[in-house]
């Protein structure tokens, strides 16, 4: 069962990395500290995925079939996938390693669910656009609440910070009832875990990235969205942890990333200024093609040499 | 968790309250410096007056650097932070200007001609009201900061009525005969520096109204 730890690797890097996206903003501005954010946020992740994260789960068990090896293989290739475009600077989704690498052992095997597939890409592309459309229209709500309760400087500031807190507690729960089948859903898919303890093992590993590595990353990310103000921080941090929230419920694991950039893509039109520019946006398309691709082309060459060199040696 | 915020957000409060008593006291003094000089001219008490509000001014200036080391380990958005940071230093060149007023006149102490004391009185009156309602927009920020925007009507009239004044006196001064060009020039620029304190109230209510709308969505 050591072949379990590569998810567990995955999961750290998943949960250092996306942790930024929903408690950034908070722990960058110093609304909160690190500590508090990271106990907060892992303590919420924990909670989503033992709640909620069995849906994708289930959707990775029916894209594919293979054994426990093979899901070793998808989990570090995926794990691979997303170091190499990190270190490329270009945006990466776990979910698509993930899916592209499992893709890579189905083709083989001739083993892939096309109506699972067609679900997984449908959601990948509703992300971003879903997260766009909630962002502009949780903009308008929200903004008509708070221009109702017109509120005093002091009052105003308080008010948002506690609800920054609240919709990062609520987007760490979303990220780990979204994303916990990326960390195991290919063991579980594999037979190797039972669903049960894929979300716990998942859930803890996606925690402890958070509690061990993901300061860096949330100030550089956090100061980012920052920038927006503070209300849009807001709508950004609710609008990504709805939509990752509803794909959870579809049982789809999509990327918080992705969702994080419709949303600012969202509030940029209402607010009639470009938040993104188009180099972002060209970037952001070529990661989404080539994170699947690679993941996808890297286990296909693994599993193929694997298969020629175990007919190699014989049975 | 919201209670400490809350804790923390009241002291800084606190402390831009006792700012704005120290430039009160500040402006009070330059009020009651100026009426003295047109009145009784220079002497000890003047430069008591002087000293005074030097002393006020300086106390603010260093509550002031207090808040903003204060404002860095707050728990506050960083936009309230730069917003508070930006009224406080705005203001901070107000009671700047009443000190730099009384101290010109601490220093050359000019004579003022007898037709200029009414007008000069009036000036300082409308300059310091400007200051007063920059107090009460200070106190709408923080309790209904819709209401700045009204304020800033009211100081922008302010500003107008001292502009129309400054215009006034100076061009009194300048058609005099029995002054001399340098006594001309002096008195003009007393009169800026007066009118100075409505300009700078102005550019501050600017700054606070921009805070109260960037709190509507």
């Amino acid at each position: 069962m050591w072949q379990i730890l590569s998810g567990v690797i995955l999961g750290w890097s998943l949960g250092a990395n996306d942790a930024a996206n929903v408690f950034g903003t908070a722990v960058a501005s110093k609304m909160v500290t690190f500590w508090k954010a990271s106990v907060l946020c892992a303590m919420f992740i924990l909670a989503g995925a033992i709640l909620e994260g069995a849906g994708g789960m289930e959707t990775y068990s029916k894209l594919s079939n293979y054994g426990l090896n093979f899901a070793f293989i998808i989990s570090l290739v995926a794990g691979v996938t997303v170091i190499f475009m990190t270190f490329l600077h270009l945006p990466v989704s776990t979910s698509q390693a993930v899916v592209g690498a499992m893709l890579g052992v189905g083709i083989i095997f001739n083993n892939i669910n096309l109506d699972s597939l067609l679900k997984v890409i449908l959601c990948w592309i509703g992300t971003p656009i879903g997260a766009m459309f909630i962002a502009m229209i949780l903009y308008q709500v929200i903004g008509k609440i708070f221009n109702v309760l017109d509120l005093s400087f002091y009052q105003y500031d308080k008010v948002l910070r506690f609800c920054l807190i609240v919709a990062g507690s609520y987007g760490a729960y979303a990220l780990g009832a979204n994303n916990v089948a990326n960390v195991t859903g290919p063991f579980v898919a594999s037979g190797q875990l039972s669903a049960t303890w894929g979300v716990v093992i998942g859930g803890l590993s996606i925690a402890l990235g958070v509690m061990t590595f993901s300061r860096n990353v949330m100030m550089t990310v956090g100061k980012g969205i920052v920038k927006l103000n503070a209300f849009s921080a807001l709508i950004v941090v609710l609008a990504e942890a709805v939509t990752i929230h509803v794909y959870a419920i579809i049982g789809v694991p999509v990327s918080t990333s992705q969702a994080v950039v419709g949303a600012v893509v969202g509030i940029g039109i209402i607010r009639g200024v470009q938040t993104v520019n188009l180099k972002t946006l060209g970037k952001i398309g070529v990661g989404w093609v080539m994170t699947p691709a690679i993941s996808f082309g890297f286990t296909w060459a693994i599993t193929t040499l694997m298969i020629f060199l175990s007919i190699l040696t014989g049975p | 968790m919201s209670f400490l915020f809350w804790k923390k957000t009241k002291s800084i409060n606190e402390m831009i309250e006792n700012y704005m008593e120290g430039v009160d006291h500040c402006i009070k003094a330059f009020q009651e410096g100026i009426y003295y000089y047109l009145e009784h001219h220079h002497d000890k008490y003047y430069q008591k007056l002087t000293c005074d509000a030097h002393k006020f001014e300086s106390g603010a200036d260093d509550i002031r650097r207090e808040i903003e080391h204060k404002l860095y380990g707050e728990a506050l958005l960083p936009e309230s932070r730069g917003d508070i940071l930006g009224m406080i230093e705005s203001i901070d060149r107000i009671p700047s200007a009443a000190e730099d007023c009384l101290s010109k006149l601490d220093v050359e102490q000019p004579k003022i001609p007898e037709f200029m004391i009414e007008s000069l009185k009036e000036l300082v009156e409308v300059n310091v009201e400007a200051y007063f309602l920059i107090r009460k927009a200070m106190h709408y920020i923080n309790e209904n900061p819709k209401e700045t925007l009204y304020i800033n009507k009211e100081i922008d009239v302010k500003e107008s009525r001292s502009d129309d004044l400054e215009e006034k006196i100076a061009r009194e001064i300048f058609a005099s005969e029995e002054l001399e060009l340098a006594s001309k020039m002096q008195l003009k620029t007393i009169l800026v520096k007066i009118g100075d304190l409505s300009d700078r109230c102005q550019t501050s209510v600017d700054r606070m109204s921009l805070v109260a709308i960037k709190r509507r969505v």
